[in-house]
Protein backbone atom coordinates (compact mmCIF):
# COMPACT_ATOMS: atom_id res chain seq x y z
CA UNK A 1 0.00 0.00 0.00
CA UNK A 2 1.25 3.52 -0.66
CA UNK A 3 1.74 6.16 2.03
CA UNK A 4 -1.52 8.01 1.31
CA UNK A 5 -3.66 4.87 1.56
CA UNK A 6 -2.00 3.78 4.81
CA UNK A 7 -2.43 7.29 6.23
CA UNK A 8 -6.14 7.19 5.30
CA UNK A 9 -6.55 3.88 7.15
CA UNK A 10 -4.79 5.22 10.25
CA UNK A 11 -6.81 8.48 10.27
CA UNK A 12 -10.06 6.55 9.82
CA UNK A 13 -9.26 4.20 12.71
CA UNK A 14 -8.12 6.96 15.06
CA UNK A 15 -10.90 9.33 14.06
CA UNK A 16 -13.88 6.98 14.16
CA UNK A 17 -13.15 4.49 16.96
CA UNK A 18 -13.20 7.12 19.78
CA UNK A 19 -16.78 8.06 18.81
CA UNK A 20 -17.79 4.75 20.43
CA UNK A 21 -16.97 6.32 23.82
CA UNK A 22 -20.23 8.30 23.63
CA UNK A 23 -22.25 5.08 23.52
CA UNK A 24 -20.01 2.77 25.58
CA UNK A 25 -18.02 4.86 28.09
CA UNK A 26 -15.64 2.05 29.06
CA UNK A 27 -15.53 -0.27 26.05
CA UNK A 28 -15.23 2.72 23.71
CA UNK A 29 -12.29 4.06 25.74
CA UNK A 30 -10.58 0.67 25.68
CA UNK A 31 -11.04 0.47 21.91
CA UNK A 32 -9.69 4.04 21.54
CA UNK A 33 -6.54 2.92 23.36
CA UNK A 34 -6.27 -0.05 21.02
CA UNK A 35 -6.68 2.33 18.07
CA UNK A 36 -3.98 4.55 19.60
CA UNK A 37 -1.56 1.63 19.62
CA UNK A 38 -2.62 0.46 16.18
CA UNK A 39 -0.85 3.08 14.04
CA UNK A 40 2.62 1.58 14.44
CA UNK A 41 1.18 -1.89 13.83
CA UNK A 42 -0.80 -0.74 10.76
CA UNK A 43 2.37 0.81 9.31
CA UNK A 44 4.31 -2.40 9.98
CA UNK A 45 1.64 -4.68 8.51
CA UNK A 46 0.82 -2.56 5.45
CA UNK A 47 4.47 -1.83 4.74
CA UNK A 48 4.44 1.97 4.54
CA UNK A 49 5.40 4.71 6.99
CA UNK A 50 3.38 7.84 6.24
CA UNK A 51 3.94 9.10 9.81
CA UNK A 52 7.71 8.97 9.50
CA UNK A 53 9.14 12.12 11.05
CA UNK A 54 5.83 13.47 12.39
CA UNK A 55 4.53 10.57 14.48
CA UNK A 56 4.60 12.36 17.84
CA UNK A 57 2.68 15.40 16.57
CA UNK A 58 0.11 13.19 14.83
CA UNK A 59 -0.25 10.99 17.91
CA UNK A 60 -0.72 13.95 20.25
CA UNK A 61 -3.52 15.41 18.12
CA UNK A 62 -5.50 12.16 18.06
CA UNK A 63 -4.73 11.42 21.73
CA UNK A 64 -6.11 14.83 22.69
CA UNK A 65 -9.15 14.18 20.49
CA UNK A 66 -10.21 11.01 22.27
CA UNK A 67 -9.30 12.29 25.73
CA UNK A 68 -11.51 15.34 25.08
CA UNK A 69 -14.40 13.02 24.23
CA UNK A 70 -13.80 11.15 27.51
CA UNK A 71 -13.78 14.40 29.47
CA UNK A 72 -17.03 15.49 27.80
CA UNK A 73 -18.64 12.18 28.74
CA UNK A 74 -17.34 12.30 32.34
CA UNK A 75 -18.62 15.84 32.87
CA UNK A 76 -22.13 14.45 32.40
CA UNK A 77 -21.78 11.70 35.02
CA UNK A 78 -23.24 13.85 37.77
CA UNK A 79 -20.23 13.26 40.03
CA UNK A 80 -18.86 16.63 41.23
CA UNK A 81 -15.63 15.25 42.74
CA UNK A 82 -14.85 13.18 39.63
CA UNK A 83 -15.67 16.17 37.46
CA UNK A 84 -13.11 18.40 39.19
CA UNK A 85 -10.48 15.68 39.43
CA UNK A 86 -10.79 14.70 35.77
CA UNK A 87 -10.96 18.30 34.57
CA UNK A 88 -7.80 19.07 36.58
CA UNK A 89 -5.92 16.04 35.26
CA UNK A 90 -7.01 16.83 31.71
CA UNK A 91 -5.92 20.48 32.06
CA UNK A 92 -2.55 19.41 33.48
CA UNK A 93 -1.99 17.07 30.55
CA UNK A 94 -3.04 19.68 28.00
CA UNK A 95 -0.78 22.28 29.58
CA UNK A 96 2.11 19.81 29.59
CA UNK A 97 1.65 19.00 25.91
CA UNK A 98 1.41 22.71 25.02
CA UNK A 99 4.59 23.56 26.97
CA UNK A 100 6.38 20.57 25.47
CA UNK A 101 5.40 21.54 21.92
CA UNK A 102 6.50 25.14 22.52
CA UNK A 103 9.77 24.42 24.30
CA UNK A 104 10.69 20.89 23.21
CA UNK A 105 11.60 20.09 26.83
CA UNK A 106 10.80 16.38 27.16
CA UNK A 107 10.93 16.44 30.97
CA UNK A 108 7.69 18.46 30.94
CA UNK A 109 5.88 15.25 29.96
CA UNK A 110 7.05 13.67 33.24
CA UNK A 111 5.37 16.44 35.22
CA UNK A 112 2.20 16.22 33.16
CA UNK A 113 1.64 12.48 32.63
CA UNK A 114 -1.58 11.25 31.10
CA UNK A 115 -3.04 10.15 34.44
CA UNK A 116 -6.39 11.47 33.23
CA UNK A 117 -6.80 8.40 31.03
CA UNK A 118 -6.18 5.88 33.80
CA UNK A 119 -8.45 7.79 36.17
CA UNK A 120 -11.23 7.92 33.59
CA UNK A 121 -10.90 4.16 32.97
CA UNK A 122 -11.18 3.33 36.66
CA UNK A 123 -14.27 5.50 37.10
CA UNK A 124 -15.86 4.23 33.89
CA UNK A 125 -15.17 0.69 35.13
CA UNK A 126 -16.73 1.40 38.53
CA UNK A 127 -19.76 2.92 36.83
CA UNK A 128 -20.02 -0.11 34.56
CA UNK A 129 -20.11 -2.38 37.60
CA UNK A 130 -22.33 -0.10 39.63
CA UNK A 131 -24.31 2.33 37.44
CA UNK A 132 -24.50 5.79 38.97
CA UNK A 133 -21.35 5.23 41.04
CA UNK A 134 -19.94 8.44 42.54
CA UNK A 135 -16.72 9.15 44.41
CA UNK A 136 -17.56 9.53 48.11
CA UNK A 137 -15.27 12.50 48.62
CA UNK A 138 -11.78 13.84 48.04
CA UNK A 139 -10.25 11.10 50.22
CA UNK A 140 -11.43 8.38 47.85
CA UNK A 141 -10.53 10.54 44.85
CA UNK A 142 -6.93 10.88 46.08
CA UNK A 143 -6.68 7.15 46.83
CA UNK A 144 -7.60 6.30 43.24
CA UNK A 145 -5.15 8.94 42.05
CA UNK A 146 -2.37 7.29 44.06
CA UNK A 147 -3.31 3.90 42.60
CA UNK A 148 -3.28 4.90 38.93
CA UNK A 149 -0.44 7.44 38.76
CA UNK A 150 2.78 5.34 39.14
CA UNK A 151 2.29 3.05 36.10
CA UNK A 152 1.49 6.03 33.90
CA UNK A 153 4.53 8.01 35.04
CA UNK A 154 6.73 4.99 34.29
CA UNK A 155 5.12 4.59 30.88
CA UNK A 156 5.59 8.30 30.05
CA UNK A 157 9.23 8.11 31.15
CA UNK A 158 10.06 5.18 28.90
CA UNK A 159 7.88 5.96 25.88
CA UNK A 160 7.98 9.72 25.68
CA UNK A 161 11.03 10.84 27.66
CA UNK A 162 13.42 8.05 26.68
CA UNK A 163 11.56 7.62 23.36
CA UNK A 164 11.88 3.84 23.48
CA UNK A 165 10.00 1.80 20.84
CA UNK A 166 7.54 -0.09 23.03
CA UNK A 167 5.80 -1.86 20.15
CA UNK A 168 9.09 -3.17 18.77
CA UNK A 169 10.02 -4.48 22.23
CA UNK A 170 6.65 -6.21 22.65
CA UNK A 171 6.89 -7.69 19.15
CA UNK A 172 10.45 -8.92 19.64
CA UNK A 173 10.24 -10.14 23.26
CA UNK A 174 6.64 -11.28 23.66
CA UNK A 175 5.10 -12.07 20.28
CA UNK A 176 8.16 -13.43 18.46
CA UNK A 177 10.79 -14.24 21.12
CA UNK A 178 12.19 -17.07 18.95
CA UNK A 179 13.46 -14.62 16.29
CA UNK B 1 -37.60 -4.11 47.82
CA UNK B 2 -35.19 -7.05 48.08
CA UNK B 3 -31.79 -6.74 46.36
CA UNK B 4 -31.20 -9.79 44.20
CA UNK B 5 -27.68 -11.22 43.97
CA UNK B 6 -26.17 -10.82 40.50
CA UNK B 7 -26.29 -13.89 38.27
CA UNK B 8 -23.29 -15.73 36.89
CA UNK B 9 -23.27 -13.76 33.63
CA UNK B 10 -23.29 -10.45 35.48
CA UNK B 11 -20.53 -11.59 37.84
CA UNK B 12 -18.45 -12.70 34.86
CA UNK B 13 -19.04 -9.33 33.17
CA UNK B 14 -17.92 -7.48 36.30
CA UNK B 15 -14.82 -9.66 36.57
CA UNK B 16 -14.04 -8.94 32.92
CA UNK B 17 -14.43 -5.19 33.51
CA UNK B 18 -12.07 -5.29 36.50
CA UNK B 19 -9.53 -7.42 34.60
CA UNK B 20 -9.66 -5.18 31.52
CA UNK B 21 -9.23 -1.93 33.47
CA UNK B 22 -6.45 -3.40 35.63
CA UNK B 23 -4.67 -4.71 32.53
CA UNK B 24 -4.85 -1.41 30.66
CA UNK B 25 -3.76 0.61 33.69
CA UNK B 26 -0.94 -1.67 34.87
CA UNK B 27 0.38 -3.80 31.96
CA UNK B 28 2.02 -0.87 30.10
CA UNK B 29 3.79 0.05 33.33
CA UNK B 30 5.01 -3.52 33.75
CA UNK B 31 6.18 -3.72 30.12
CA UNK B 32 8.03 -0.41 30.35
CA UNK B 33 9.62 -1.50 33.63
CA UNK B 34 10.70 -4.69 31.84
CA UNK B 35 12.18 -2.57 29.03
CA UNK B 36 14.13 -0.49 31.54
CA UNK B 37 15.44 -3.57 33.35
CA UNK B 38 16.36 -5.19 30.00
CA UNK B 39 18.28 -2.10 28.95
CA UNK B 40 15.96 -1.53 26.00
CA UNK B 41 14.80 1.96 27.04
Amino acid sequence: MNDAAVLAVIVAVRGLVPLLIFRWNLAGALLAIAADGSDAIIQDVLGAEPLRGCYHEFDKVFDTYYLTIELGVALRWGDPVARWMLAGLFALRLLGIAVFELTGAREVILFAPNVFENYYLVLAGLRSIRPGYRLRGWGEAVLWLAAVTPPKVLQEYVMHYREAQTWHFVRDEIFTPWN
Amino acid sequence: MKNEAPGLAERLRRALVIAAVAAVVYVPGVVTLWMLLAGRA
